[in-house]
């Protein structure tokens, strides 16, 4: 990595961070209605993993099949509730605005604009379901 | 130690940041100065539904208005001079730290001009309290706005200070200002999104009839929200404010701070701690034994690395033949603030102590001798150290000698005052002590607080004066 490339990469990775950080509260707070400690080991993974793929983008198909597989396990604990639709697609989230961090850093205007599409399309559905899972329980 | 190798001037942003931090002292001092009226004369002082929004704003501007806009001003005209390049890393993420604080200071005086008020829920806006039916005006709204655009302010400017720090030094000596900086980014980068989700949420409760935190919802999944991220900013304020009075004990003594590595390691490792114990916030609520006990372990090893800090503050003065002027005069004053504010933080954390101290004015007097007098002394050392950079001129050396000895002294009465009527059970939040006969017999006190209070503010004009005189005069005419 070139110095140039250093401070870009360093603002994506706390970009990353804080946009987890904020999704990981709204998960905790949706999926707290029902367990605190799972919601607070899936605030644990959702970072440790998107920081990971951050860092490591090669790995990410493998990142998001890990998360996906850890998601289920959670999920299949409550399979009445909707605890397991909410940790997939917040953090299949998480996935994917890392990957949209990076394609955007390292493509031109085209892809980062397709990405932030996609990202923009993946906020809105978990900001969706959380809000769905809050009228729910009123 | 010369830590000033490149001749950088600071960007427009910063001094936009550094220029609304002076508003927001000079709005979160004039609210100070009405609940001090409130409760030293609370026959002629405002009424006690005005006292809940006097105490919420003052909270809030001092905290997101004033100490966070000044720390970010500061790493925006500070960093790029130690690390030795010409520029922030992104100078429009200034600008825009700018322009969200600004929203979010408007936000929140909005809010005054509402028809039944501003919000009164306190600076934590604690649900129920701050769901609609406890709270109907919009102004509650415009608070969670308010806060919610001050987090993503500090959030944009802590993520330009962190990459920043990632082009590296082009300096021999990086001062440890530069590594105070840094992990206060990364607390608020980590943290203050949790303030912008809960918030987000409450705004959701209150408009969308959804029941995040409503009755039939869980009330405490907010506080523990809110105090996820309300402890890490403690030290997220902190510790740039540690970093910089130890460079300037070593400027002041002409040698580098003793145990340097260790006092980077007692940084980070108060940054490390300081995130895992927000619990101590919510004894009061019951958290079980096992996570109180956690909690209050936790809490009551920050001492630790704390100490070292003290330590080296300690062994650095040891023996040096000392040039003591204004920043000086600051910075020992802050030292000694911070010792007696880190001591009285003990009880609150050891979870005994903190269920009779909890809900008393003891708090109150504890925070605010590390976050009002500590901090605020320490930053006025580093204004002092550095107003010549930012603005091509000096304070006067005169008036800070007078405003560092008055401001030392007055917060000593008041908040050790503070202190005293805590212990003696008298309650925070309440703006008359005349309900409970009991209680009545501190009003006197309460009287005496009140009047080293507004001397106290007095005492801030002397600042005041200094920075526009110092503005007022050409930088040949300065000192």
């Amino acid at each position: 990595m070139s110095p140039e490339d250093r401070p870009r990469l360093v603002a994506l990775i706390a970009a990353l961070t804080a946009d987890t950080m904020l999704w990981g509260a709204l998960t905790f707070v949706a999926i707290g209605q029902h367990d605190v400690s799972l919601s607070l080991s899936a605030l644990a993974c959702m970072l440790g993993v998107s920081v990971w793929q951050a860092v490591r983008p090669g790995r990410v198909a493998s990142g998001l099949a890990a998360l996906t597989t850890v998601a289920l396990a959670f999920g299949l604990r409550r399979p009445d509730s909707l605890v397991a639709w909410l940790e997939l697609v917040v953090w299949a989230h998480a996935a994917v605005a890392s990957v949209w961090l990076l394609a955007s850093s390292r493509g031109g205007a085209r892809e980062s604009a397709r990405w932030s599409a996609r990202l923009a399309w993946h906020q809105a559905t978990a900001l969706g379901v959380i809000v769905g899972g809050g009228l729910r329980a009123g | 130690m010369n830590t000033a190798r490149v001749d950088v001037p600071p960007g427009g942003a910063a001094r936009a940041l550094l220029l609304l931090s002076g508003v927001g002292y000079a709005l979160g001092g004039l609210f100070a100065m009405l609940l001090r009226w409130t409760l030293g004369f609370p026959a002629s002082g405002p009424s006690m539904a005005t006292y809940g929004v006097l105490f919420t704003l003052h909270g809030t501007a001092m905290i997101f208005f004033a100490l966070t806009p000044l720390l970010s001003g500061l790493s925006h005209a500070l960093l790029p001079r130690w690390l030795g390049h010409p520029t922030m890393a992104s100078s429009r993420a200034g600008w825009a730290s700018f322009a969200l604080t600004l929203v979010g200071l408007g936000g929140l005086l909005g809010g005054l001009a509402l028809p039944l008020g501003g919000a009164s829920t306190g600076w934590t806006a604690y649900p129920p309290l701050s769901l609609s039916a406890a709270s109907p005006s919009a102004a509650q709204t415009l608070f969670s706005v308010a806060l919610l655009c001050a987090g993503l302010g500090a959030l944009v400017a802590a993520v330009n200070v962190l990459a920043t720090l990632a082009r590296g030094a082009r300096t021999a000596v990086v001062p440890l200002a530069a590594w105070g900086f840094g992990l206060s980014s990364g607390l608020t980068v980590l943290f203050v999104p949790v303030l912008v989700a809960a918030q987000s949420l409450l705004i959701a409760d209150r408009h969308l009839a959804t029941r995040f935190f409503a009755a039939s919802g869980d009330t405490l999944r907010y506080q523990h929200l809110f105090w996820i991220f309300g402890h890490p900013e403690v030290y997220a304020l902190a510790l740039p404010v540690w970093a910089m009075v130890s460079d300037l004990l070593a400027e002041h003594t002409g040698r580098e701070a003793l145990g340097r590595r260790a006092v980077i390691v007692s940084f980070c490792a108060v940054a490390a701690l300081g995130s895992l114990v927000y619990g101590h916030h919510l004894f009061a609520v019951g958290l079980g034994p096992l996570a109180a006990k956690a909690f209050m372990t936790l809490t009551v090893a920050v001492s630790v690395p704390s100490s070292v800090v003290v330590l080296s503050w300690f062994a650095t003065l040891w023996g040096a033949s000392l040039r003591i002027d204004a920043a000086l005069l600051y910075a020992l004053g802050s030292i000694e603030l911070f010792v007696l504010g880190g001591l009285t933080g003990i009880p609150l954390g050891a979870v005994t102590t903190d269920l009779y101290l909890h809900g008393t004015a003891f708090v109150v007097g504890h925070f605010h001798l590390v976050m009002a007098s500590s901090l605020t002394l320490g930053l006025c050392a580093a204004l002092h150290r550095w107003f010549p950079v930012l603005c091509g001129r000096a304070l006067s050396e005169r008036l800070g000698r007078w405003h560092a000895t008055l401001t030392f002294a007055l917060v000593h009465v008041v908040f050790v005052g503070m202190l005293g009527l805590g212990l003696a059970g008298v309650p925070r939040r309440v703006s008359e002590l005349t309900w409970l006969p009991s209680l009545a017999r501190y009003a006197p006190w309460n009287r005496l607080l009140s009047l080293a209070a507004f001397a106290l503010g007095v005492a801030q004009l002397l600042l005041a004066w200094s920075v526009l005189d110092a503005l007022r005069r050409s930088p040949k005419e300065s000192r």
